[in-house]
């Protein structure tokens, strides 16, 4: 079809309004919080267990360094931890998802799996790196920088606060990597445990996604 | 002045494309199904901010162009409705985007 040039400027225009419109719902419908705020309150609340645990089993009581015949303690609490945070975020998330006759199992919930999988990843394999050259006690900042990228993956299809939550973590972990090992623990408390509580207490206010 | 005897070889224009996508509130269902794959009428109606009436009437005339299915069922013991794109809604998305597009590169090159 032909059109005048005084037609093809409001075409124009509207067809940009329409992709705006697009784009915005589509990015609208896609987003949620992926970590409701009693996920936040629960995971903060296991990190903050996992470094008591640690900090007693783990360190010497005098010398506050890591005893290499520890690794194993320090393994079984940290898998624990991380077992636990996985399971209550994927129970909150089967909650909120039957309570709109969704499965937990959605498209959008791969997506989120793919791009939490390489910080995982990176994650696994600074531990392994560590382990097997005895640096193991230097792990802490490594898995905030590791799980910040994580996050921050996820925030591309989430809500903003999860993205800040991300930059958060990177920022402490690049820090952290400076702290003598027994400070990145307290660090840990801080990431792991303060900022995920203060994400759910935010989000559950906020969003009113308890 | 325009060329070609006051016509311009500009091409495809909003009028040849799909006039029940084309309509903004019908336009937003579509984004949001095409982008979350089922969903429910409360979702729909907080996600575009629509009254239940104006998305009803919407609804109905996306799923009379066999672009959107429903399905009913109970929730919780409620009645609850969710509905999807159809193939064919999703072939008919895929053809409006392209339209605005071309549309888009039309006006770049015409600039």
């Amino acid at each position: 079809m032909l059109h005048t040039l005084e037609e093809e400027e409001p075409r124009l225009e509207e067809a940009y309004e329409n992709l705006r419109l697009i784009r915005e719902v589509m990015e609208r419908s896609t987003k949620h919080s992926s970590l409701s705020g009693v996920s936040g309150l629960l995971v903060g609340t296991w990190a903050v267990i996992g470094v008591l645990l640690t900090r007693y089993y783990a360190y010497g009581s005098a010398e506050l360094t890591l005893k290499a015949n520890h690794v194993w303690i320090l393994a079984a609490i940290w898998l624990a931890v991380l077992f636990c945070s996985v399971l209550t975020d994927f129970l909150m998330n089967k909650r909120a998802a039957a309570e709109v006759g969704k499965h937990v199992f959605s498209s959008l919930g791969a997506r989120l799996i793919q791009a939490a999988a390489p910080g995982f990843t990176l994650g696994s394999v600074f531990t392994i790196y560590l382990l097997a050259t005895g640096m193991i006690s230097h792990i802490w900042g490594f898995w905030m920088l590791s799980y910040g990228l994580a996050i921050c993956a996820v925030g591309l299809f989430s809500v903003r606060p999860v993205i800040f939550l991300g930059w958060s973590f990177l920022l402490a972990g690049a820090v952290t990597l400076f702290l003598p090992p027994i400070s990145g623990l307290w660090m840990m408390g801080v990431t792991f445990g303060a900022f995920h509580i203060c994400y759910g207490v935010f989000t559950g206010i906020t969003r009113r996604e308890w | 002045m325009p060329a070609t005897d006051g016509k311009s070889l500009i091409g495809p224009s909003l009028d040849d494309i799909d006039e029940t996508i084309h309509q903004k509130v019908r336009l937003g269902i579509m984004s949001a199904l095409v982008a979350r794959g089922e969903s429910d009428f409360r979702f729909l109606k907080e996600a575009l901010g629509l009254t239940d009436g104006n998305l009803s009437i919407h609804l109905a005339k996306l799923e009379e162009a066999g672009y959107v299915s429903m399905k009913k069922e109970f929730l919780h013991k409620k009645p609850h409705t969710t509905y999807q794109e159809t193939e064919e809604g999703k072939i008919a998305f895929d053809r409006y985007l392209n339209a605005l597009e071309r549309i888009v590169q039309s006006g770049r090159r015409g600039k």
